[in-house]
């Protein structure tokens, strides 16, 4: 059992509506590493993301985290699944990214990083705002910390959402088509915060139509197609001109 | 008959007025802060995945949302002290009577503005609660009810509106809040014009009050930092919601 990597699915499963929207997914990432999701919409990607977070129940299989299974207490020995609670806490683990942001629309900047840290790690107020300072400088927005949500670009809001995900330190970072939902001239901004965000070394697994990042920044590409993984590559592999025939399909359609 | 400003000045400053308008408005105040409190927990019920709860409040919000609030005050004034006998003590007041009353239909009618604001909230808000590692009680408590506040201050001012004016209705029931007074003057001098019209004054005053306080409640959930009390001092953020910790 034992392996080195960070998070990891096996046999991992959905069904809504009688219809099986993931099919046995095994996903696995190493520490550092990140792997970019492409495939067309409704392929499954953004639900094993969903899974994969604990946003969402599955339907079958295990998600592990350094290989230990998460959803699941033992208990004398004897596994039995974990609580709201007890999920509530294992999901500070994992940082989530959502394509429409989801900022909290009654809190300012501040705020909405504060919330985190001192609701659930019970933080000093001010051991956090440190904290949180930081974060905002790092992301570019420490001037915006008092604007509400609806005060700021998109680009600005989704960069706050980063910086909201990370102050509970996870130790990997999910990312829902964190573009997908800003205008073309916003979509850098928020790319260079994930850059320099890999380029720390944080575990990351980013669902993406951005062709462009999944070839310049991850370490691996997975492609999906109907509820399966169909392809795993380098992207110096994925992108080039002998790449198997459904990666170069769904080339086509994207670029 | 000529208006006789003398009576009206009178009873405007009486004290039996001034009582009057406080048990209106006690008793509305009471009213309202039970049926929001009753209200959250029979929304929550109505959205349950339990079908039990679901049926049950339904039923109870069917049921008086039909129901007269007159026929209310009087069944639970007339006829349940013979079904329940600690209710014929003295404690079981004319003031008790109306207060259960009222919390029975207004909790009823508060439970459809609750659910529905709650429904309004983005359900990104949840999972984005759930993503930061809240439990669900935070993203009730941080989360999703200040946020449904907003959509309902003007629907719930409205009901507190009402009820300030509904709590006449239990004159029939002899509290004796502002319209009980009112008549009871009448009935000795048949002076109807000064009378009422003075019990009028009341209601408008306290109704415009209660109007200004809800567009300074509606003004503090604009969510902008314009309106914000605090200033570009990081430290001097004035917050909200999350200082139990």
């Amino acid at each position: 059992m034992a392996n080195n990597y960070k998070i990891e699915t096996r046999q991992l499963a959905k069904v809504y509506h009688g219809q099986q929207v993931l099919k046995s997914i095994d996903f696995s990432i190493s520490p550092g590493e990140v792997k970019a999701v492409l495939g067309p919409s409704g392929s499954g990607k953004s639900t094993m993301l969903r899974l994969m977070s604990l946003l969402e129940a599955s339907d079958g299989g295990v998600i592990l985290l350094d290989g230990k299974e998460l959803g699941v207490e033992v208990v004398n020995g004897r596994a039995r699944p974990s609580t709201e609670i007890e999920l509530a806490r294992q999901r500070t683990r994992l940082g989530f990214v959502f394509q429409s942001f989801n900022l909290f629309p009654h809190m300012n900047v501040m705020e909405n990083l504060l919330l985190g840290p001192t609701a659930v790690f019970r933080k000093p107020r001010k051991e956090a705002q440190y904290e949180a300072e930081v974060l905002l400088k790092r992301v570019g927005l420490i001037d915006h910390c008092n604007k509400f949500p609806s005060e700021l670009s998109g680009g600005q809001q989704q960069r706050v959402a980063i910086a909201r995900a990370l102050i509970m330190s996870p130790e990997v970072m999910f990312f829902d088509e964190p573009t997908s939902a800003l205008d073309p001239e916003l979509v850098r901004e928020v790319l260079n915060v994930m850059e320099d965000l890999a380029d720390s070394g944080m575990t990351m697994v980013v669902v993406t139509h951005e062709t462009g990042f999944a070839r310049e920044v991850s370490d691996h590409v997975v492609l999906f197609n109907e509820g399966r993984i169909v392809e795993e590559a380098t992207p110096d592999n994925f992108f080039s001109a002998d790449a198997p025939l459904p990666v170069k399909q769904f080339l086509q359609h994207v670029m | 008959m000529a208006f006789d400003s003398a009576v009206f000045w009178d009873a405007l400053f009486s004290r039996s007025y001034l009582n009057g308008a406080f048990v209106a408005l006690s008793l509305a105040t009471l009213v309202q802060f039970f049926a929001i409190v009753i209200g959250f927990f029979l929304a929550l019920g109505r959205e349950s995945q339990k079908t039990v709860l679901r049926y049950f409040t339904s039923a109870y919000v069917w049921v008086f949302r039909a129901i007269p609030a007159l026929l209310i005050l009087i069944l639970v004034w007339n006829v349940l002290p013979q079904l329940v006998p600690t209710l014929r003590s003295s404690w079981f007041t004319p003031y008790m009577g109306a207060l259960v009353g009222l919390t029975l239909l207004e909790a009823a009618l508060m439970t459809e503005i609750i659910r529905s604001s709650l429904r309004s909230v983005d359900k990104g808000q949840k999972l984005a609660g759930k993503a930061i590692g809240l439990t669900p009680r935070q993203i009730y408590w941080h989360v999703l009810i200040p946020q449904m506040i907003r959509v309902a201050i003007p629907p719930t001012g409205n009901q507190y509106i009402n009820m300030i004016k509904m709590t006449s209705l239990a004159s029939v029931i002899s509290l004796q809040e502002l319209l009980y007074v009112a008549q009871q003057n009448v009935s000795r001098t048949f002076s109807y014009m000064e009378y009422y019209s003075a019990a009028a004054v009341y209601y408008l005053v306290i109704v415009s009050v209660l109007m200004v306080i809800q567009a300074r409640l509606e003004k503090k959930y604009m969510w902008t930092s314009r309106v914000a009390p605090g200033n570009f001092d990081v430290r001097n953020i004035k917050t909200w919601g999350i200082n139990n910790g």
